[in-house]
């Protein structure tokens, strides 16, 4: 019984889910759209669990005076800081997301800038791993880092300048090569997610359960 | 939720914008009430949302869609713009600069074109220096065996 029902609920929901996304209708739209809500709703309370979890963990290490503590402490200040802003932006706006509410400045004057910066960052990382990585130790190792070299000039002004095939070379690439790379992938996974949710909805599959 | 919402009154969920204006008192979405009114869709986006996109509007409704997204995703996208799945796509700045031209307003991403162009034959710089390290340090490998 322990079993029986949770595999029950698994394959009668998604029995209904599929139906319902072929079958955009009455009533197994509204459904659909219900069993989405509810869904947001599990998911609140796993981030909640997952944000006690993190702050348990980061708690520990003050407390512990591990090493990386400082830097669990910055993580827990802003994790309650932006806590605090968007709960008062909920009472006094309505909602943490109005324009004038402390938690939008957070956003805007904190989280933008920082990940910017981030971004900024992974122009070095980049420029580190182009220097290390695009090196021509084999023939597709070759065939790579000359790829790399037309794509890169091909999208930009200079690559043009200097011939005209570049940008029609880089075409080629993104278009043949590239594709044929990315649909495979994109195929495989889709196969192979479709093979996991039927293994899950015919409760072939149970680690979930356990 | 919200791309399946847009199928049949999305204002009874989504009834007003980010400034809490009303969505039926602005002209530009007053006559909106499902994607049958909407010709074509734009989306700028990152991240995986064109796959959703395409799954729960396109291939569901029949969407005609494009999309501007950053040069990272825009791969992700160019099966869907082969197969016709999406009608257009705006791929990162080269994209951005490439449609300002195309429209006669050269703006953002026109003048963006020169810092990337740098950006790129700076990379090219690095991998070229690091194949002659990488060609030289083998060579004298060789030398001293």
């Amino acid at each position: 019984m322990k079993r029986t029902v949770p595999l029950l609920i698994t394959f009668l929901t998604g029995f209904f889910l599929i139906v319902s996304f072929f079958v955009p209708h009455e009533p197994f739209g509204q459904l659909e759209q219900r069993l989405l809500v509810w869904f947001a709703i599990v998911s609140g309370f796993a981030m909640l669990l997952g944000v006690d979890s993190l702050f348990r963990a980061h708690l520990r290490r003050i407390i512990r005076a591990r090493e990386g503590r400082w830097h669990s402490l910055a993580l827990l200040l802003s994790l309650v800081v932006t806590l605090v802003v968007g709960i008062i932006g909920f009472v006094k706006f309505g909602s943490p997301f109005h324009m004038q509410s402390p938690f939008m400045f957070v956003y805007t004057y904190g989280i933008i800038p920082l990940q910017a910066t981030m971004f900024a960052l992974l122009a070095f990382y980049i420029a580190s791993a182009s220097y290390r990585a695009f090196r021509a130790r084999n023939t597709v190792a070759t065939l790579l880092l000359v790829s790399a070299v037309i794509v890169m000039l091909g999208r930009v002004p200079i690559g043009a300048a200097i011939s005209q095939f570049f940008p029609v070379a880089q075409e080629w690439i993104m278009d043949v090569p590239q594709l044929a790379a990315k649909r495979g992938i994109q195929i495989g996974a889709a196969l192979g997610a479709v093979s996991m949710s039927l293994r899950i909805l015919l409760g072939i599959e149970r680690s979930y359960l356990s | 939720m919200a791309l399946e919402q847009v199928a049949a009154e999305y204002d009874k969920e989504y009834g007003v914008d980010y400034v809490d204006l009303p969505l039926r008192e602005m002209p530009v979405t007053a006559d909106i009430h499902s994607y049958d009114d909407i010709d074509l869709l734009f989306g700028f986006e990152h991240g995986a949302v064109i796959d959703y996109w395409v799954r729960y509007t396109q291939a569901r409704f029949d969407q005609k869609m494009t999309f501007g997204t950053t040069a990272v995703m825009a791969p992700d996208a160019y099966p869907y713009l082969q197969s016709g799945q999406i009608e257009g796509l705006v791929g990162g700045l080269k994209g951005a600069a490439e449609y300002e031209t195309l429209i006669g307003q050269p703006g953002l991403g026109t003048r963006g074109m020169p810092a990337q162009q740098w950006a790129h034959l700076l990379v090219i710089g690095f991998i070229v220096l690091g194949n002659l390290g990488y060609y030289f340090t083998r060579k004298r490998g060789r030398r001293v065996a």
